[in-house]
């Protein structure tokens, strides 16, 4: 029993070989060139939109964290959650000025009040949704640093 | 004659998946800079080649108090910085710098701090708690000019 499957395994190795390589390139060429995210909230409507059939954007991942301006719309990691990602646009970035909401509130927040207006930290920058009405972003927590963002979102593949 | 170049560049450029893949996922080999992780870690001469080289694991790590971790600095994007992890999620820690009372350090970050509390190193008494993603590994060896486990 034992020795047929030997016999069939080398039979097929050139195909698990290339099985092995397309898997481990995909792999790669999804964890540092391109990958996709899928939009599950109300947060960034209506740019993208959360809906019952799959809604695929594609994420740019070669783009250095330190081109990143304000307007681009990213995938960042939670920063309320351990695991899950965001999709948020970036308003400002470190040393520009955003409007404070007086609904914030914190110590840390604080002491870059300047004139009513807080000052984004270094290494940092100010996400917010496009749905600022229904949106969990940096106005709840706080300035995000750069090091958690993934990727810049490029396009649509699917979806409204 | 081409089908041997195509052959040899297939074979760097499969060479160079690999050693990306392996980057990525099991670990690399990091030189040590910055006074703050002293005398654990020290930066040692200005020549690069004598100075003081860390093996990071990378593969299936998750944060444990005590370990020596690598992280994307909260104040540089692009700089990696290296401290001590002195709480992990739930943990209520004394900060030893700065703001008074304690931190319970909420679910997927951690709290960092350098061991020569006498540099300038920025740590969690500077920036807050440190959220896990930014972790890149754990400082797990002393590879150069001696080994020792971290």
């Amino acid at each position: 029993m034992s020795k047929r499957i030997l016999e069939w395994l080398n039979k097929s190795r050139p195909v698990i070989k290339q099985a092995v390589t397309i898997s481990l390139g995909t792999y790669l060429f999804t964890s540092r060139v391109l990958t996709t995210a899928t939009v599950t909230g109300p947060s960034m409507a209506p740019t993208y939109n959360a809906s019952s059939s799959t809604s695929l954007l594609l994420v740019d991942l070669v783009t250095p964290v330190t081109s990143l301006v304000p307007g681009d719309v990213v995938l960042v990691h939670d920063p309320e959650e351990a695991d899950g990602f965001n999709v948020k646009r970036i308003t400002a970035l470190a040393g520009q000025f955003v409007e404070h909401d007086p609904q914030l509130s914190g110590p840390y927040l604080e002491e870059h009040l300047y004139e009513g207006k807080y000052s984004v930290p270094t290494g940092c920058c100010w996400l917010e949704g496009d749905n600022r009405a229904n949106s969990t972003d940096s106005r709840k927590f706080g300035p995000v640093p750069l090091g958690l963002i993934r990727g810049r979102i490029l396009c649509k593949l699917i979806g409204s | 004659m081409a089908a041997k170049l195509l052959t040899t560049a297939k074979t760097f450029i499969g060479f160079g998946c690999a050693g990306l893949l392996f980057y990525d996922n099991i670990g690399c080999v990091l030189t040590v800079r910055g006074q703050s992780m002293k005398p654990t870690l020290n930066p040692g001469p200005t020549r690069a080649l004598l100075r003081e080289k860390i093996w990071v694991r990378k593969f299936l790590y998750t944060p444990s108090v005590g370990d020596v971790v690598v992280f994307r600095s909260p104040k540089h994007g692009q700089r990696l910085a290296m401290k001590r992890v002195v709480g992990v999620e739930n943990d209520v820690v004394t900060p030893s710098k700065g703001a008074e009372g304690t931190v319970t350090v909420k679910p997927g970050y951690v709290w960092v701090e350098a061991d020569n509390c006498e540099s300038n190193g920025r740590d969690s008494n500077e920036y807050g708690q440190l959220h896990v993603k930014m972790i890149v590994g754990k400082a797990a060896w002393l590879i150069w000019p001696r080994f020792k486990k971290v």
